[in-house]
């Protein structure tokens, strides 16, 4: 399963409600997408796969 | 049960089973349990305040390995559940102090919950991915042929306008056919939801297409079957399907912004 689709779905999917400790939705929208960009160097996917 | 820990969320279900969950690892290792109301069951973790309280949970999910294995194992434990009954998965990161304040949202938002729940029943999530093919782009439909008259630098500039030409035409049609594809797909699908294509970068597909379709299990068959077909029809678009996934993509109405 390719990790880009995971946080696809576990980032960016998903219910959302403000618990206690959940992290602000602006907070992990911005993680959404510094990640998605870092994901797509193949560098960083080769060594995910590895690790 | 810790006093101290706090409440991994992985989803709401109507039922759990245990023995679904038996050996598999969730968040930080730890087991998956029901807490459970009249009608709905959430399922969580216990896990330590050192790692998941608030601060730490921030500075964590600036760690793309930290979120890596946690999107993996939240995932592992979602997976399970949805293999006997339907489930709303939750997003990443949504913890609460203990039990009681798990029962108090459930109580809160039982309808929406419900609603969700009777949506997703019976369906399953498939993810389609379209781009522009590489073969598609790099094989500009023969150039014409140099005269012996042009110098090098003309000569070159021809072969690159070809080469450019190749591309724009490859990207146009791969779009149309991606257009055509995408409502196949819908039309066969009880809900669809597009996340944004990927960026295009040096080396990576050229992304036209990324979508969720929430198909009902009696039509799988006819989906994978639309999917396979549309590849072997398409000259510029590549298809990549993924899945089964738990309906992810599909959660929207139990969501609720902060008070």
């Amino acid at each position: 399963m390719a990790l880009i689709d995971l946080l696809d779905r576990v980032l960016g999917g998903g219910v959302v409600i403000a618990g206690e400790i959940t992290l602000a939705i602006e907070d992990v929208d911005l993680v959404h997408v510094s990640l998605r960009a870092v994901i797509g160097s193949a560098g960083t996917l080769r060594r995910l796969a590895d690790g | 049960m810790s006093e101290d820990g706090l409440r991994w969320v992985y989803a709401v279900a109507r039922t759990f089973d245990e023995h679904a969950v038996k050996d598999v690892r969730g968040v930080a290792g730890a087991p998956a349990r029901a807490v459970e109301t009249a009608h709905l069951v959430a399922v969580v973790s216990d896990v330590d305040s050192a790692e998941f309280g608030s601060d730490q949970l921030r500075s964590n999910f600036e760690d793309l390995d930290w979120v890596a294995t946690v999107a993996r194992a939240h995932d592992e434990i979602v997976h399970a559940i949805a293999r006997n009954t339907a489930v709303i998965p939750f997003r990443l990161g949504t913890v609460y102090t203990d039990d009681e304040r798990v029962r108090e949202v459930l109580a809160e938002r039982a309808s929406e919950f419900n609603a969700a729940l009777d949506f997703v029943t019976g369906r399953i999530e498939w993810g389609v991915k379209i781009y522009v093919r590489p073969d598609a782009i790099a094989s500009p439909a023969g150039g014409r042929t140099e005269s012996t008259k042009d110098g090098a630098g003309t000569a070159y500039l021809m072969r690159r306008r070809a080469q450019l030409t190749a591309r724009e035409t490859a990207t146009q049609d791969a779009a149309r056919e991606a257009e055509a594809a995408h409502a196949h797909l819908t039309s066969i699908a009880a809900a669809v939801h597009t996340y944004p294509a990927r960026e295009w970068s040096p080396g990576a597909q050229a992304e036209i297409l990324n979508a969720a379709y929430l198909v009902d299990e009696s039509r799988t068959e006819e989906f994978r079957g639309a999917v396979a077909e549309l590849r072997d029809g398409c000259h510029a678009a590549g298809l990549d399907l993924t899945g089964p996934w738990p309906p992810y993509s599909f959660t929207a109405p139990a969501s609720a912004a902060a008070p």
